[in-house]
């Protein structure tokens, strides 16, 4: 009975199940015609040199991984929408590059390195990308990077995908031997630390340095950057641990060995917590710090806030701190030509309100275009990695002016020159002296 | 032909239907029937990892061995009771301790400093994490409920700061690139790698869910399911609690441990702090409610959801706000649909499809018969009543000055 009564279901299903095995069977011949290789074959106009994936007579792709939504507790997702709508002005504006227009895919790691991973096997594989750009995260794309420069894993690197302009200042992008494929973008930590350090000794070479900084990678490198050049006297050197919440001992143990120029490789948290407790100390050092504290947060956490009155207090406290900088502001920027032009692409081509990180998106999308235009004759992924290889001399318009981007077959650290600056008490920066070049 | 549909969610449909047809339809005598549908779809999914592309068998991995943390979590959470938001902290002490046994150069000082075969480093993951299990099991017994979720979700947010700290073992926020394990030699050219990191992580789940089965039905699952329903009387029958709390963080641990190991050999090949997050220890959580609690079926369904979901509430994203915002708001979307399945399904997945099987044909027929006249009835009485609060209004209003 009960057999009977249930019959009827039982054959609509399994009609269902005939039909998605015959749509899972049917799939295969039109695969091979959607793979983008098989459809360059023979392209004319074009120059000598194979094609490789993702390049059709009409468009290049590139892809990213980012924390798009921020559930990783990131800001930076804003820097993908950034980069989209300064290629959709190149392909708009611009013809494109290569004669064709460039699309750019990006996939949401969440800072996950396990999804980092997966999500550039998905790009490599089933988008087949001609390049990975501006991947973003030290600890996700740590995730990412191996597998990027040996997709097969058979330990040659002959297959890698280029890797390119990797948006953190981790110091290990740079190692060509270990990572072929990829290249750095931003300043790295030990950078930063030689050049401030070569800074330090031009201008305060009697100066009895103290240092404070971050018990972690990121403090380490500015430490290792600052022993290898300074030739002044360490008097003292700190460090706390990420989760402290209190960094008083360590002031004052620097204020007892008697520094007068203290160095603060710390993030912004623990940059303004060390100047507030120096100055209520009435520990006045001359103060140097990471480019990652930049001014306006540094004094904001001082004052407590971002009203005009809490900046000002901040900027009080802050006042005489040297830093450096590579990039223009969103704010006392804003009149130069690069960024009205930059505000205009963001406005226009449906980009994000224009903040400090849209700027850096800009100038990351502009270095990746100079990239795929030097590669015309031989866009597919050598090509593509010999190109940025290649790029000599090169500044993206929002940049800090004087900074030149060169890289090498064996220098894959893009930007390696920052510009001192001076934070005033009305919140301005002052450049000091020339734009500081490590570049070998 | 299916229009819009990946290769691999149709392999996913087909494999759901082949399981639901062959468990719920009276074709088999009923003692083979969850045995047959069991098979019938572990052979579809062995069948997809050939056809999919490197990038699908690589998320069905991955999917393989939050399944095997689900399973885990099940025991403790669905059949024991005790909540754990922390469980990522076991996956994560399992990860380690297989990255650092097979890696020569990162071992302990006391040990021979030859690399460990993965398969010996795999159950040894799942010990050091049942050994981790025990010493929070214990201390744990005092706390029930939300505070014994608060106290496992501290222990999530304080272990990477830890692992960073005694960077000399663990490689600090770098973290550690353990050897993979080479396909073995008597499948050397029939899988690939991709496909041999499957078929590792497919095996081990096959063969832990068989142990959670086991367990759950003998008499330390009896055990656990009576203390969640009620302590007391499980007390009164002279079933120790404490014991058994403990043993079920233990067992627990032991499956997030070995699903670690496989995060480290299989999954990405690199360990850091970083790799398992407080979102993705709750996700886990998430994966055993919508999957269906005190269900091992329920907690494969889990892994399915919450590494699939994502990936589908930014394709519904794009497709209704555009690439661009679609991928900014796939969260909205995703907790969207998780509050709908949950309103829908509040016994989960698992519990929907039992629920949906007792339903017979002729209650369906039934209920589509009766709705025009329940329709009809429900204007008639919102009528009746709306004229009679009018009324009644009417009446006080007269009654008021």
């Amino acid at each position: 009975m009960i057999v009977s009564r249930r019959y009827w279901l039982w054959l609509v299903a399994l009609a269902a199940v005939l039909l998605v095995t015959a749509a899972a069977c049917g799939d295969d011949d039109d695969e091979e015609e959607e793979s983008p290789a098989a459809t360059t074959a023979g392209v004319s106009g074009t120059p000598s040199g194979e094609v490789g994936p993702g390049v059709t007579d009409t468009e290049i792709l590139i892809g990213q991984t980012n924390d798009l939504a921020g559930t990783g507790g990131t800001p930076y997702g804003v820097i993908t929408p950034a980069m989209e709508a300064y290629f959709n002005k190149v392909n708009e504006e611009d013809g494109g590059v290569c004669d064709r227009d460039i699309k750019f895919i990006a996939e949401d790691d969440q800072y996950q390195p396990a999804l980092a991973l997966e999500k550039a096997k998905k790009l490599v594989e089933q988008d087949e990308v001609l390049a990975f750009v501006g991947a973003l995260g030290t600890a996700a794309h740590l995730g990412a990077v191996d597998y990027l420069n040996d997709p097969n894993g058979d330990g040659n690197h002959d297959d890698g995908v280029p890797d390119l302009f990797v948006s953190t200042g981790f110091s290990g992008w740079g190692a060509v031997d270990k990572w072929p494929w990829t290249i750095g973008y931003i300043p790295d930590y030990v950078s930063d630390a030689k050049i401030q350090g070569t800074y330090i000794n031009d201008n305060f070479a009697d100066a009895k340095i103290g240092i404070l900084y971050q018990n972690d990678a990121f403090g380490k490198d500015y430490l290792t950057g600052l022993k290898d050049t300074l030739t002044g006297t360490i008097v003292s050197e700190q460090s706390y641990e990420a989760s402290a919440t209190d960094i008083s001992s360590q002031i004052l143990t620097i204020k007892d060995a008697g520094a007068d120029l203290v160095f603060l490789g710390t993030t912004p948290g623990f940059a303004a917590k060390a100047i507030v407790t120096a100055h209520t100390q009435d520990y006045k050092p001359q103060f140097f710090q990471s480019y990652v504290n930049s001014h306006t947060t540094l004094a904001s956490l001082i004052g407590g806030g971002t009203t005009a009155e809490q900046l000002g207090k901040g900027f009080t406290e802050l006042d005489g701190t040297i830093a450096t900088n590579y990039i223009l502001s969103a704010v006392e920027d804003a009149d130069d030509p690069a960024m009205v032009e930059h505000k205009r692409i963001m406005e226009t081509f449906g980009g994000p309100t224009v903040s400090t990180l849209t700027v850096y998106g800009q100038s990351l999308a502009e270095t990746v275009v100079e990239a795929l235009s030097k590669a015309c004759d031989n866009l597919n992924r050598e090509g593509v990695l010999a190109a940025a290889e290649s790029i000599k001399g090169f500044s993206p318009s929002v940049i800090w002016p004087g900074i030149k981007i060169n890289l090498g077959p064996n220098d894959h650290y893009a930007i390696q020159a920052l510009q001192p600056v001076q934070i005033q008490a009305d919140g301005t920066l002052k450049e000091l002296g020339k734009v500081i070049s490590i570049e070998d | 032909m299916l229009p819009g549909l990946e290769k691999f969610y149709e392999f996913l449909v087909l494999a759901a239907l082949v399981g639901v047809l062959i468990r719920y339809t009276p074709v088999l005598p009923a003692r083979w029937r969850v045995p047959v549908a069991v098979i019938a779809v572990l052979a579809v999914i062995c069948y997809m990892p050939f056809t999919v592309g490197t990038f699908r068998t690589s998320q069905l991995t991955t999917i393989t061995i939050w399944s095997i943390v689900a399973i885990g979590l099940n025991v403790l959470t669905g059949y024991n009771g005790q909540i754990s938001l922390g469980h990522g902290a076991f996956v994560l002490i399992g990860a380690y301790t297989a990255a650092i046994l097979t890696d020569s150069e990162s071992q302990l000082g006391f040990f021979d400093g030859a690399q460990w075969p993965f398969w010996t480093a795999m159950i040894m993951s799942g010990l050091v994490a049942a050994v981790a299990g025990v010493a929070v099991g214990v201390p744990s017994l005092r706390l029930t409920g939300p505070y014994l979720a608060v106290a496992t979700l501290s222990l999530m947010i304080a272990l990477p700061s830890v692992l960073e700290k005694y960077d000399s073992v663990t490689g600090g926020a770098q973290g550690l690139h353990p050897r993979q394990p080479p396909v073995p030699g008597f499948l050397d050219g029939i899988l690939e790698r991709p496909e041999w990191f499957f078929f590792l992580a497919f095996v081990t789940a096959v063969i832990m869910a068989a142990i959670a089965w086991y367990v759950v039905r003998s008499r330390w699952g009896r055990a656990f399911v009576a203390i969640r329903d009620t302590e007391v009387a499980a007390l009164a029958v002279g079933i120790s609690v404490a014991r058994y709390k403990v043993l079920a963080f233990t067992i627990s641990a032991f499956f997030a441990g070995v699903a670690g190991s496989l995060v480290a050999l299989a999954s990405t090949g690199f360990v850091s702090p970083q790799t398992i997050g407080i979102v993705l220890s709750i996700n886990y959580f998430t994966a055993i409610v919508i999957g269906g609690l005190g269900s091992i079926m329920g907690s494969i369904i889990g892994g399915f959801v919450v590494v699939l979901l994502p990936d589908l509430a930014t394709d519904i994203g794009t497709a209704l706000f555009g690439e661009q915002r679609g991928a900014r708001l796939w969260p909205t979307i995703y907790g969207s649909i998780l509050i709908l399945v949950i309103i829908a399904m509040p016994y989960g997945v698992a519990g929907f499809l039992h629920r949906a099987a007792a339903v017979k044909p002729a209650d369906i027929a039934g209920a589509i018969s009766r709705t025009p006249r329940n329709a009809l009835a429900y204007l008639a009485d919102t009528r009746e009543r709306l004229t009679w609060r009018w009324t009644e209004r009417d009446g006080k209003r007269g009654d008021a000055p």
